[in-house]
């Protein structure tokens, strides 16, 4: 048996997600979010973490998903990703799964739904697909869309 | 400071950095290709000579010049290190050690002979092979051979972080690391300073450094807790449990006195770091047989304490740059036609969110001619090139590494450490560096340090639906435009909406459509809401939805992921929790591109702004019942406020209000002003009183107005009233109005011959009755 890890699982437009549980610092719910004007369209606003600013990024806009009846997430996941905190904006989370790497496999590639750069792989659960992210690309990530995006305008 | 607490701070800071420097050859024997950490390593050893070098500690001074000679070679590439060169390097800084704990115990520097130590450093710097003699004065012959090269233990690893953090920049404690490299290494005991030791530590009473990233936390838990306090405070009102409510009054006024500790430890005058500087210039002066005096302004100008630790060193080297590079020798002077006393100048104050620091000096300036040779010599640039390049240019030369204009080697500077240590510590903090040179006038520096940490005054003011903050200091004034009024409607001028201000046309910006939140424009006849700002030399006015309040806020960085964002120079929290966002005045101004097209056309010719500063007068209009047009010179006003009624007390036979910590006296300006009539009694308790707040001898005065105006411009002739009239000095003409100008000093002294008298006037028996 190869050694197991522990997933925070999450739901976002229909889709099961995983992140790596030692990432996860913690779980919130209902943080208000504060815009800002003119930022990647990944980033929603920031928010404030017991005296602390932290990122809160769109996942429907960093993971291309298209957002059926409405963006209502309400629970952020507060991630320690390269030193600084982020916070992810989801539907809601699920369990806490403890999985082997017997089930992981690497992302299908006819995978067009998801960004596929941030999808580590997949875990097959009896019923359905986990996602499982790759939490540093998270953070650069959205940092080089940006990037991209000044390139163009300029 | 005097020179007692100088050593005593030499001795705690030379300990660090031999605690460091310990670690540091530790982790080059493992990576001796490390450029950076050799780098940090010279410098390192170059402050601690620096320093001795002002205290005459001779001994000291002679080691660390030996060992940087040595380190200089290695830097440069010259030479590699080699276990060898690492023994004797590491037994020098036994040397030094035990010669700082002579220091320590006899406040002087101990006898000792390290010639054959200071003669096997300079042989190696030559390149010569020394047999290795352990030195008699150095500690027992240390270890560093024993160590395993080729093995990195992990725990070294993670030293490797530690290490390439500027000691100034982080407080690391010493020991717990080397305790890391003691059990993961046979090393032998000699190795581990031990600043723990309580004895040591009574014979210097060292402050107790606090971990930065400790207060950091402290300071967001405090702010928590204030959050916390505010949402338990309602609770008091719903429940009237006498005990409850005394409870949650005694954690409100420990919370507040927390709160007020907490920024107060972080907040201290620049002062502090400038003390040592008239030594400082006196010793480096000394030296250079130069005459220099020291100017200091701003030195209350408050910054963070890391903020202040981390500009200590580069201003120290940016002074000796200016005293030994810069400031002629006293006859070379006369020649020049200057004062034989050269000046530096030393200037702190707050500028639109930073701290700026000047450093100038009337010298010879940066000579552009040596350091273009120097570059060429260096392989920096072609020689043709070289001649193409502009004194701008150049000047960027002097922040590289190894880069001296200085021939010859000193004490005090011509190593070429020093500018790109500079640039490398203010940068590390977030801050930026500029010079200024003229040839034969002086070179000024402009450090500019950012205040992520430091708290600020700003105005509060709401664009769409969300709050954003403007730091007080762009904040020139707020001004009012009735868009349906006459004459004030906005104009056009080469594309930018402008509108007139006291007969100066200023260019608007809409927050809202710079921040892309809606594309609305104000409707034909509406009131815009105007703060009028001052970035980068531009003065325009910013158009907002609404003006909340002023508030001290707390600057956060917005981080990595939002620092593309150049219009917000951070964000706040608020006391609701929220977050909310601060404008970036310069980042707006630059964005629009306004500042560009007013550059190239500029709006009000300079010429015509000087003529008016000269000739014209600045005065508050207000009015009283029965004289409409007043006036009062702005320099006599502070303040204006708005009173309520319930406000006012009486006291004997004045009315006061509460005004901060003050008493403030009312004074009711009808009694003392021909012409105008009775004060009519406010009818409802809703309304207020417009005050306009004057300090006399540093006492605040109110005095009581019917309605406070506009701030006018009018010619300074003005035209005496003849016959005299009661209270006023003589009236203005501005377009085809007269205005009467008051005369507070004549006003303020009727009202003290009362007070003396005992006599209570008519006027006021009768307004006191109704």
């Amino acid at each position: 048996m190869s050694a197991s890890t522990d997933f925070v699982t999450f739901y976002l437009g229909g889709h099961y997600f995983g992140i790596n549980a030692a990432d996860v610092l913690e779980l919130n719910r209902n943080l208000e979010v504060t815009p800002v004007p003119k930022s990647a369209k990944t980033v929603r606003g920031i928010m404030n973490l017991r005296g602390q600013l932290v990122p809160a990024i769109d996942m429907y806009e960093r993971l291309n998903l298209e957002a059926h009846g409405g963006k209502t997430e309400s629970i952020s996941i507060i991630l320690q990703c390269d030193g600084f905190l982020v916070a992810l904006l989801v539907d809601d989370v699920g369990e806490i799964l403890s999985l082997d790497q017997d089930t992981f496999e690497p992302p299908p590639s006819n995978f067009s739904v998801i960004s596929r750069e941030l999808v580590l792989g997949v875990h097959k659960l009896p019923d359905r697909l986990l996602l499982i992210l790759d939490p540093s690309l998270i953070n650069q990530g959205s940092d080089k869309a940006k990037r991209n995006q000044l390139l163009l305008a300029h | 400071m005097n020179d007692d607490d100088i050593l005593v701070e030499f001795i705690i800071e030379a300990r660090e950095i031999l605690d460091q420097l310990d670690l540091d050859f530790v982790q080059l024997e493992i990576t001796p290709d490390d450029k950076k950490l050799v780098g940090n390593i010279f410098r390192a050893m170059h402050t601690l000579k620096g320093s001795s070098g002002f205290f005459a500690f001779k001994r000291l001074e002679k080691v660390s010049h030996a060992g940087e000679s040595l380190l200089g070679k290695i830097r440069d590439g010259q030479l590699t290190l080699d276990t060898q060169k690492t023994t004797i390097l590491l037994s020098a800084l036994d040397c030094l050690r035990s010669i700082i704990e002579g220091i320590e115990s006899s406040q002087t520097e101990p006898s000792g002979n390290d010639a054959a130590l200071v003669e096997q450093l300079l042989a190696l710097a030559a390149g010569k092979n020394v047999e290795i003699i352990a030195p008699q004065t150095a500690a027992p012959s240390p270890a560093a051979s024993t160590l395993p090269v080729s093995t990195p233990a992990p725990e070294v690893q993670g030293l490797s972080v530690a290490s390439s953090i500027p000691p100034a920049a982080e407080t690391i404690p010493p020991s717990s690391q080397i305790t890391q490299v003691d059990t993961g290494e046979s090393t032998e005991e000699v190795w581990a300073p031990d600043p723990a030791d309580p004895v040591k530590n009574q014979e210097v009473a060292a402050p107790v450094k606090v971990n930065l990233e400790l207060l950091d936390r402290l300071m967001n838990l405090v702010s928590e807790m204030v959050l916390a306090r505010n949402r338990l405070l309602p609770f008091t009102n719903q429940f009237v449990d006498h005990d409850f409510s005394s409870a949650v009054r005694v954690i409100d006024l420990l919370t507040l006195e927390l709160q007020e500790r907490m920024m107060k430890t972080r907040m201290q005058p620049i002062s502090q770091v400038w003390t040592k500087f008239p030594r400082l210039i006196r010793d480096v002066s000394n030296d250079c047989a130069k005459k220099v005096t020291l100017i200091q302004e701003g030195a209350e100008t408050e910054l963070d304490r890391t903020l202040l630790d981390a500009i200590r060193d580069p201003l120290v080297h940016i002074i000796r740059n200016s005293i030994d590079h810069g400031i002629e020798i006293p006859s070379e002077r006369l020649n020049r036609g200057k004062p034989e006393m050269g000046k530096v100048l030393l200037r702190a104050s707050h500028e639109n969110g930073m701290v700026v620091i000047e450093i100038a000096d009337d010298g010879a300036g940066v000579n552009y001619d040596l350091v273009r040779q120097k570059a060429i010599e260096k392989n920096l640039v072609a020689p043709q090139q070289a001649m193409d390049l502009s004194d701008l240019q150049l000047l960027e030369f002097i922040f590289l590494p190894g880069f001296s204009t200085k021939s010859q080697v000193t004490n005090l500077s011509g190593r070429g450490v020093g500018m790109d240590v500079v640039k490398t510590n203010i940068s590390n903090i977030g801050g930026s560096i500029d010079i200024d040179s003229k040839r034969g006038v002086g070179t000024t520096i402009r450090l500019k340090i950012p205040l992520t940490l430091a708290i600020m005054p700003a105005l509060f003011i709401r664009c769409g639906s969300e709050p954003y903050a403007i730091p007080q200091s762009s904040v020139l004034e707020m001004v009012r435009l009735d868009l349906g009024a006459e004459s004030t409607g906005l104009e056009d001028f080469y594309g930018t909406p402008v509108f007139r201000l006291r007969n100066q046309l200023v260019p608007l910006l809409f927050l809202n459509h710079q921040l892309d939140v809606n594309q609305e424009m104000p409707a034909s006849d509406a009131i815009l809401n105007i703060a009028i700002l001052q970035s980068s030399g531009v003065r325009f006015g910013l158009v907002v939805d609404e003006v909340l309040n002023m508030q001290e806020v707390v600057v956060k960085p917005l981080g990595p992921l939002l620092k593309d964002v150049k219009d917000f120079a951070g964000a706040t929290i608020l006391g609701s929790g929220r977050v909310a966002l601060i404008l970036d005045v310069d980042g707006i101004a630059i964005q629009s591109g306004m500042v560009a097209k007013i550059q190239s056309r500029p709006m009000n010719a300079a010429s015509t702004e000087e003529k008016s500063y000269e000739e014209d007068v600045a005065m508050l209009s207000f009015e009283l019942e029965g004289q409409s047009r007043l006036a009062l010179y702005l320099e006599n006003v502070e303040r204006l406020e708005m009173i309520s009624p319930k406000q006012v007390q009486r006291n004997g036979n004045r009315d006061v209000i509460q005004y901060g910590k003050d008493i403030m006296h009312l004074l009711y300006l009808n009694q003392y002003i021909e012409g105008a009539e009775g004060r009519k009694t406010p009818k409802n308790e809703d309304d207020v009183i417009p005050v306009i707040v004057h300090y006399t001898n540093g006492i605040p005065v109110g005095l009581v107005v019917s309605q406070v105006h506009d701030i006018i411009h009018v010619s300074k002739n003005l035209h005496e009233a003849n016959p005299p009239q009661k209270g006023l000095l003589g009236c203005v003409s501005l377009n085809d109005q007269v205005i009467n100008v008051v005369d507070l000093q004549e006003i303020l002294m009727m009202r003290n011959l009362q007070e003396n008298s005992k006599e209570y006037p008519a006027v006021i028996d009768m307004d006191l009755s109704s």
